[in-house]
């Protein structure tokens, strides 16, 4: 059963309901029995049902929330449904009568005549830039697209080349190996002193509150607790 | 006020070595008589700040009141640095120091020394007073060389006693990309809030006093092909808006004799693309990373290598600056419209966001009124990557909706069309990046938001459903207007090629509220635009149909049953009523009850949205028939229904520029000799 229960035709009319006031012509007593007994029996439905529906009245929010979207999405679909129905009877009608004007052939008719000339020409013309425009989009697409691709590729390209430089080894490095390895734990060893004494005399002239900024030689020294001249 | 700006001269002589308290020494004066011949303005300072060892009360007001006429002297911050540890200066004295040089520090000459003191300035951290101010500090003159992990110790220490304050976590955190193996603890990927805004109050007085006096700092920006011409006016004020000067770290000029093998080449000085490509691996990186903003060749070299520590730094200043500028103050000013257009063209260059712009956006979209600086905020939201569909709806589809609703007709077109232009990007990140369905690609180079093929499709589809709802009752509530029409028409014409422009395999229908409005439009160009949609919308979907069948099961991707029968359903609606005169029928969105139509006293309104009666067309049909039967007094439309007059009309529409109307109906109408037929429905599975 569809819903256009609430469409511009109206509410569907029930096929055993008694006809409104307006269609009826006389009512004889057996009919206005029949009737009373229709209606008591719908009474009771209605009672029975609403009766039901208490016991339901709680439910959880996201239940709630849910129908709440649904119920959301339906009003503006029926919204929807209605709006256009009536812009295009109102257009219909609209039109209808703009063109039976143009058929008198009187002044106003005329005005009329001027006035489409002058739309029929901006249209072509907005055909025109429109197609241009749309021509210009596409190149502008193509465009982007190209660039986003080079940028992908510099990526992909750098990785590799840092890939490549870290895997990159010392053409001898077999024969240097011990030696290498022995000479970077002692820079190791060493760095970590030097910057354990930095830190140490960097504490003393803290704890110790020197101004050290005034003497030329302690300056020189204080300037340099933060370097290690050999980098990574 | 007045007399501390720009100390004259005159101070020279009385600011010696006496600015020392105690320990002077009668040999160095000579010595610092030299370097004041090199830099007289560090005298003024000097005798500034020489209130400040002594811990007068007087010291906090010059302080307050020091405002730099042009640069600072970095030799003047060291000194006041020894000064905190030398002198007993009360703490407040001291916070309100730190806070000083940090308002001040885009305007410090050079970094190196500070650079250099580096392990002093640390030592203040244990302070808990100083300690989120000295963090900012550290934070922005951190390098590689400066991680230790005796610091790192000392920073989780500090966490355990001050808890996860987030000044630490973002020392931790900048730390940590310098050296993850030694921060082992996680740190939250969006630490959005920031060092705490407290220099912003401080910094727009400063700015004002200086554009009071008429001071005119001259900005230096010497890389080449910078994006802005305009930017390099010598007019433009400091301000903590301007995009800083790129300038290097080292204020001298490096000697040539000097250079060694492992000198860094600062990136003020490259002059040429192919200066750059030289040097690529030796280029040091200014302190202020805002400051590459502005230059293109600087954007590149940061696209190109990705340094994360740089990208942090520049994300986190621009993050500052946009929060500053339009959540914190009040009053906004022409250079935050400069502001934003630079950082626009900063992404349309790179063809991607930033992270911290993005998280701006979503914070201000709930505050924003929709009016100021409509086209640099429609443009930064344009340029957003694909949201994950589980958090769209929360972080844009919300704000907009509310914004969309309450908004003039010219914010509806606008956001209209900067959704079209994010949907655009998007596509085109997809068709280079050409997703595959179970493999994970990271969103851009800057987040670690990954994202699979269904992922995509559902973010797109989300995006796609909500335009469509926002379209169809933006046009019950505008009237149908023409102009808001168009603006949703471009949209679904990037919207129906999905497939064939750009290989994403997702076809989306315009919904009822935005197809009936169209086909009823009165004006021509919008029926034009809608067949011209409808007939790409047919060669998307039969060429989908096609591969469908062609290529494996796997690969293949499957098109909806409702989809199709949605778009069945338009297109025989279309060619009812513009060629079958079948219009209002049953069964159709457009049923109307008899009675009603009856009513309206039209006669024969079945053909009332026929090629010739069709509002958008009627004038073309009565220009028509004039130049058909010039003798005839009589206008009667209906004449052109004959065979030859029709084929005729048709011809004199499509010559008027309607190319979407002779698509369609060349494509989806095939005539034979009885008028009304059906057209071929070849796409019902």
């Amino acid at each position: 059963m569809d819903s256009s229960g609430e469409d511009i035709n109206g509410m569907v009319e029930k096929d055993d309901a008694p006809k409104g006031p307006s269609g009826q012509k006389e009512t004889s007593t057996a009919d206005m029995l029949r009737i009373k007994q229709q209606m008591s029996n719908q009474c009771f439905e209605m009672e029975v049902y609403l009766n039901a529906g208490k016991n339901r009245r709680s439910c959880s929010t996201s239940e709630a929330e849910r129908d709440y979207s649904d119920h959301i999405s339906e009003l503006e679909r029926v919204k929807t449904l209605q709006f256009n129905q009536t812009l295009a009877l109102h257009r219909m009608q609209m039109w209808h009568a703009m063109g039976e004007k143009i058929k008198t052939n009187d002044p106003e008719a005329d005005a009329l005549k001027v006035v489409n000339q002058r739309c029929m020409a901006l249209c072509c013309r907005i055909k025109q830039i429109q197609q241009e425009t749309r021509l210009l989009q596409d190149e502008i697409t193509e465009l982007q697209k190209k660039r986003l691709e080079m940028k992908r590729l510099t990526h992909e390209k750098m990785k590799e080349m840092e890939d490549l430089m870290s895997r990159k080894e010392h053409p001898d490095t077999e024969k240097y190996k011990a030696a290498l390895e022995k000479g970077q734990t002692n820079l190791e060893k060493y760095k970590k002193m030097s910057i354990m004494a930095q830190n140490v005399l960097r504490g003393l002239l803290l704890a110790c509150k020197i101004n050290w900024l005034d003497d030329p030689k302690l300056r020189d020294v204080a300037m340099t607790l933060e370097e290690f001249p050999i980098t990574d | 006020m007045a007399e501390t700006l720009c100390l004259s001269d005159s101070d020279r002589s009385s600011s010696s070595d006496q600015s020392v308290p105690s320990r002077s020494n009668n040999r160095s004066l000579r010595i610092a008589e030299k370097e004041r011949k090199k830099n007289e303005a560090e005298d003024s300072f000097v005798l500034a700040l020489r209130y400040f060892s002594e811990g007068s009360s007087p010291c906090v007001r010059v302080l307050k009141c020091l405002i730099p006429a042009s640069v600072v002297p970095q030799q003047a911050v060291v000194r006041a640095v020894v000064w905190l540890n030398v002198s007993k200066i009360p703490i407040s004295t001291q916070v309100l120091f730190i806070k000083w040089v940090l308002t001040v520090f885009d305007l410090i000459d050079a970094k190196d020394q500070l650079r250099a003191i580096y392990g002093f300035i640390f030592s203040f951290i244990t302070e808990e007073n100083l300690c989120p101010y000295i963090c900012h500090l550290l934070y922005l003159l951190t390098r590689k060389e400066n991680v230790h992990l005796y610091r790192v110790r000392k920073l989780l220490e500090l966490q355990s006693k001050l808890g996860r304050q987030p000044f630490l976590m973002h020392l931790l955190s900048l730390y940590k990309v310098f050296c993850p193996e030694l921060v082992t603890l996680s740190i939250p990927s969006r630490i959005r809030s920031g060092f705490k805004n407290y220099i912003s109050p401080w910094k727009s007085a400063l700015v004002a006093v200086q554009k009071s006096n008429g001071q005119q700092v001259s900005s230096s920006i010497s890389a080449a092909f910078t994006i802005k011409e305009k930017s390099i006016s010598r007019k433009r004020k400091h301000c903590h808006l301007d995009l800083p000067a790129l300038s290097s770290v080292l204020n001298k000029e490096p000697q040539s004799e000097q250079t060694s093998r492992r000198k860094m080449v600062p990136l003020v000085h490259l002059s040429s693309f192919a200066q750059m490509l030289k040097d690529m691996h030796r280029i040091e990186l200014p302190a202020q990373m805002g400051s590459l903003l502005g230059s293109s060749l600087a954007l590149q070299y940061l696209d190109c290598v990705q340094e994360e520590s740089a990208l942090l730094r520049l994300n986190f200043w621009l993050g500052c600056a946009l929060h500053e500028e339009f959540l914190f103050c009040r009053q906004t000013s022409e250079e935050a419209l400069q502001f934003l257009n630079n950082l626009l063209s900063a992404q349309h260059f790179l063809q991607e966001g930033f992270s911290s712009s993005d998280a701006f956006l979503y914070k201000f979209l709930n505050v924003w009124d929709g009016s100021l600086l409509r086209p640099q905020i429609l443009g930064l939201l344009s340029n957003i990557p694909v949201i994950p569909s589980t958090q769209i709806g929360r972080l844009l589809f919300e704000p907009l909706t509310q914004l969309f609703f309450t908004s003039s007709m010219f914010f509806k077109c606008g956001l209209m069309e900067c959704l079209n232009n994010m949907l655009l990007k998007w596509l085109t990140w997809h068709s280079v990046y050409a997703l595959e369905d179970d493999l994970d690609i990271s969103l851009n180079s800057h987040t670690s938001i990954n994202i699979t093929l269904s992922g995509f499709k559902d973010s797109v589809m989300e995006l796609v459903h909500f335009v469509g709802r926002l379209a169809s009752l933006g046009l019950q509530l505008e009237g149908c207007n023409t102009l808001l029409l168009s603006f949703i028409l471009d949209f679904y014409e990037t919207v129906c090629d999905t497939f064939l422009k750009f290989g994403l395999p997702l076809v989306v229908m315009p919904p009822p509220g935005v197809f009936y409005p169209a086909l009823l439009a009165t004006d021509p160009v919008s029926v034009d635009r809608l067949a011209y949609i409808m007939h790409r919308y047919k060669l998307n979907l039969t060429s989908a149909k096609s591969q469908e069948k062609q290529t494996e099961p796997q690969q293949a991707f499957h098109i909806s049953r409702h989809t199709f029968r949605q778009f069945n359903h338009y297109l025989v609606f279309m060619v009812n009523c513009l060629w079958n005169c079948r219009m209002f029928h049953a069964n159709t969105d457009m049923h109307v009850r008899e009675e009603l139509l009856h009513k309206s006293n039209v006669p024969q309104y079945w053909t009332r949205f026929d090629f010739i009666h069709h509002p958008a067309f009627t004038g073309y049909a009565v220009d028509f028939h004039q130049k058909c039967w010039p003798g005839k007094k009589d206008v009667d439309v209906n004449s052109i229904k004959q065979s030859k007059p029709w084929s005729w009309y048709l011809e004199y529409l499509f010559n008027q520029g309607f190319d979407g109307l002779k698509d369609f109906v060349h494509s989806s109408i095939s005539r034979q000799v009885t008028a009304g037929d059906k057209l071929q429905d070849s796409q019902q599975r």
